[in-house]
């Protein structure tokens, strides 16, 4: 059957959400990583931050998503990397990353925050059940789809050939990192 | 910002790179969600080839060009294997790059606007 963009869309987006909520079904031979987890950071000044990080299992995939309400950082993605109990973080658009360890009884993620030179020590606790976003979902659910980006050859030839298609109109290129 | 924009006579590329460790095609992919605009094309090249060729365009020296927004009006031409230097450009590369250019959504919007607007109704 013959699929419209917008339906494989919503397919890969129904998929997802399944292996989401299958997670705690599949982890019984993985750390117990998958949840939602809270902690403060100390900022200088007695100030503080909170940080609220969703942990959950995409088929073999760990996947997170991070929250910071005092600098308006909502639903924002971070890539995940467990080595037995080691779990390391990094948390996109911020340049900031965690390392640290799961604790046996699964409650707690102990370790430090790296953000711009500084080391923050950190202790994340378990507080329930990951509860990923609407826009986290989707954000996943993009990476399946390989008609989404057009592949470059090493001298970009592809797109400068676009590029001289295009001509006549004005045109505004960007050069970015995706993570 | 391409929101400020209305214009069809914009055409869009979203060249997305590997710079930081984490980056490859399935973030580039994700990163695509992030520019709901059917003016923009997305690409993903697997190298910093790319970025080192725009080093001369931007007069930027060691390290690729990334995090920049080229403006080019609609007579550009690129010919060969280095890419033209924009008409205008901004960036997120502090104390690389002018400080002047950093990027600024209002200021860009509007650079694109004035080269629009040249191109008449």
């Amino acid at each position: 059957m013959c699929k419209t963009p917008k339906s494989r869309h919503l397919m890969i987006f129904a998929v997802l959400l399944a292996g989401l909520q299958l997670q705690g079904c599949a982890s019984a031979d993985r750390p117990p990583l998958s949840g939602h987890w809270t902690t403060q950071l100390p900022m200088g000044d007695a100030d503080s931050v909170h940080l609220i990080v969703d942990l959950g299992l995409l088929g073999s995939r760990w996947v997170g998503e991070f929250d910071v309400p005092e600098f308006e950082t909502e639903n924002y993605p971070a890539a995940v990397s467990v080595a037995g109990s080691r779990v390391e973080l990094q948390f996109s658009g911020t340049g900031a990353e965690f390392e640290g360890r799961l604790s046996k009884d699964g409650k707690r993620l102990s370790g430090t925050v790296y953000l711009e030179g500084d080391s923050l020590a950190a202790d994340l606790l378990r507080t329930g059940d990951a509860k990923f976003s609407d826009e986290f979902l989707a954000f996943e659910a993009a990476a399946e789809d390989s008609a989404r980006v057009t592949r470059l050859s090493a001298d970009g030839g592809e797109l400068r050939t676009q590029f001289n298609l295009d001509r006549g109109q004005t045109r505004l290129l960007m050069l970015l990192s995706p993570s | 910002m391409l929101d400020q924009v209305a214009s069809d006579s914009l055409a869009v590329y979203a060249v997305w790179e590997p710079i930081l460790p984490t980056d490859d095609e399935r973030w580039a992919r994700k990163a695509t969600t992030l520019f709901p605009d059917f003016r923009v094309r997305s690409f993903w090249i697997a190298t910093d080839d790319l970025g080192e060729a725009f080093q001369p365009a931007l007069r930027l020296a060691g390290e690729p060009a990334w995090d920049v927004y080229l403006l080019y009006g609609p007579r550009t031409e690129w010919q060969g294997a280095s890419p033209p230097a924009p008409e205008f450009f901004m960036h997120q590369l502090r104390g690389r790059l002018p400080d002047s250019l950093g990027l600024d959504g209002p200021e860009l919007a509007s650079a694109i606007q004035t080269i629009l607007a040249r191109r008449g109704p």
